[in-house]
C-alpha cells in the first residue's frame, strides 16, 4: 500500500495502536519517507487527546444506577408460576432471596406463612361441605409421582436445611402445604420398599432441630 | 488482539454466559466493567448526560434479557457497543427536529460571550472539544470510538453495521470536517 491517502485514512488507528500487524508496517515505512505527513499526524494526536480528555469529563453515572437496573429487571420480569416438584424449594428461594437481610427474610416467610394459611381459610369456607378436599394446595402434586411421607418442619427451618434433607433422604416434595404446614414427600429409591421409608422416617425423626413430625403417607 | 485484551474478551463472554443463567452477580460485574465506558459513549452521540445514564441502564437491561442469543461471532464489548448504538439511534430518531435544531443552537451559543467562554476559547483543546461537539451525530460516533473507545476498524464496523472501507472514510471525513470547524474559529492546524 502506497497510496497516501489510504495512508491518511489509517492514522487515527496507528496512533491508537490499533492497526494490525501488515497496516503498522505500511504506515511506518511510509511516514518514514514522507516527513510532510508529521503535521498531520501530530493535528490526529491533538485529536485523539482532546476527544480523551472530553470523556473524561464527563460526570462519572450515578452509584445507583445497577439499584436500578436490578429494580426494571425485577419490574419486569415477574415470578413465573412453577410446574415441577423440585422447583418448590426454587420458588420459596426466589421469594426469600427478594429480601436483603436476614430480617426481612424472616418476616417474609411469615407473611408467606399467614398468607397460605389465609388462601387455606378462605378456600375452606368457600367450599365449606364439599366430599372434596376444603383446600387447595399451593404445590399440586405431579401425576405419577405418589407420596411416601408427610412432613412438617419446625419454625425456623431454613430453606437450604430443607434443602439439605431432602438430599440426604433422595427424596422431593410433590404436594403442600396441606393444613398444618405438612408438605407431601416422594422418595426417588427404586425399588421402594416399605422397609427403606421406615429407615427414612427413623432418620427424619432424628433431627428433632428440623423436623416437627413425619408420618408415612396412606 | 494482544493477550490482555484477549484474556478480558473471554473473562466478559464468560460473563455473559452467567447472565445468560440469570446470575445476577455476573451482571454487576459486567456492568462496573462497561458502565463507564458506555455512558461516555452514549454521552457524546445524545451530548445529554441524563439521557445517557438511562440508555446505559437500557443497555444492560437489553443485556440481561437477550444474554443467550450472544454468539461469539464478534467481541463482547462489540455486541455490546452495538445494543447501545441501537438504543441510542432509536432514541435520537424519536427526537423532534425542533429539538435538535435547538441543541444545535444553544452548542453554538454555549461558544459564548463570558469572560470566562472567551478565556475558554483561548485553549486550543477546549476548542477541538467545542467543534467536536458540532460534528454530525455519525461523525462524533466514530471519533468516540476510534480515539476514546480505542476501537480497530473491524471493530467500528461491526458496532455500526457498515464496511470497512466506509468506517475508514467516514472517519477521515469527521477529522477533515473537524479542522474545517476550527478553522472557522481561527485556528489553522495546516490540515486539510
Amino acid at each position: 500500500m502506497s497510496n497516501r491517502k489510504e495512508i491518511e485514512q489509517l492514522l487515527p488507528w496507528y496512533v491508537t495502536g490499533k492497526l494490525d500487524a501488515d497496516d503498522q508496517r505500511q504506515v511506518e515505512a511510509y511516514l518514514a519517507e514522507h516527513r510532510d505527513l508529521d503535521d498531520q499526524l501530530s493535528v490526529v494526536r491533538d485529536d485523539h487527546d482532546a476527544v480523551i480528555s472530553m470523556n473524561e469529563n464527563i460526570a462519572t453515572p450515578s452509584s445507583e444506577g445497577f439499584d436500578r437496573l436490578l429494580a426494571k429487571i425485577d419490574a419486569s420480569e415477574p415470578a413465573q408460576p412453577s410446574s415441577s416438584p423440585g422447583s418448590f424449594i426454587e420458588a420459596v428461594r426466589d421469594l426469600f432471596g427478594v429480601y436483603g437481610s436476614p430480617t426481612l427474610k424472616l418476616a417474609a416467610g411469615a407473611v408467606a406463612v399467614v398468607f397460605v394459611a389465609q388462601t387455606i381459610a378462605i378456600t375452606a369456607l368457600l367450599t365449606g361441605g364439599s366430599e372434596k378436599a376444603p383446600y387447595e394446595t399451593a404445590f399440586v402434586s405431579e401425576e405419577g409421582q405418589t407420596p411416601d411421607l408427610l412432613i412438617s418442619f419446625t419454625s425456623d427451618t431454613t430453606v437450604t436445611e430443607i434443602e439439605a434433607v431432602l438430599a440426604e433422604i433422595d427424596g422431593v416434595i410433590v404436594g403442600g402445604p396441606k393444613p398444618g404446614g405438612t408438605f407431601e414427600i416422594s422418595l426417588r429409591a427404586e425399588p421402594k420398599s416399605d422397609e427403606h421409608v421406615q429407615q427414612v422416617i427413623a432418620k427424619l425423626r432424628a433431627r428433632t432441630d428440623l423436623v416437627r413430625e413425619v408420618l408415612q403417607s396412606e | 488482539m494482544n493477550q490482555r485484551l484477549s484474556n478480558s474478551a473471554a473473562q466478559d463472554a464468560d460473563l455473559i454466559k452467567r447472565i445468560a443463567d440469570r446470575d445476577r452477580l455476573a451482571l454487576q460485574t459486567l456492568y462496573g466493567r462497561y458502565q463507564v465506558r458506555l455512558h461516555r459513549f452514549v454521552t457524546s452521540l445524545t451530548k445529554n448526560d441524563a439521557i445517557a445514564e438511562e440508555l446505559t441502564n437500557e443497555t444492560f437491561l437489553e443485556v440481561w434479557r437477550v444474554a443467550g442469543d450472544f454468539e461469539g461471532r464478534s467481541a463482547p464489548s462489540t455486541w455490546i457497543f452495538s445494543i447501545a448504538r441501537f438504543k441510542t439511534l432509536s432514541v435520537l430518531r424519536k427526537r423532534s427536529d425542533a429539538e435538535l435544531d435547538d441543541e444545535y443552537a444553544n452548542s453554538l451559543e454555549d461558544t459564548g460571550d463570558t469572560p470566562e467562554q472567551m478565556a475558554l476559547k483561548q485553549d486550543k483543546a477546549m476548542l477541538i472539544k467545542i467543534c467536536i461537539d458540532q460534528l454530525s451525530p455519525q461523525h462524533r460516533e466514530v471519533i468516540n470510538l476510534v480515539y476514546y473507545q480505542e476501537k480497530s476498524i473491524n471493530e467500528v464496523a461491526d458496532i455500526t453495521g457498515v464496511a470497512a472501507n466506509t468506517v475508514k472514510t467516514r472517519t477521515f471525513h469527521a477529522r477533515k470536517r473537524l479542522s474545517e470547524l476550527l478553522k472557522a474559529r481561527g485556528i489553522d492546524r495546516g490540515w486539510p
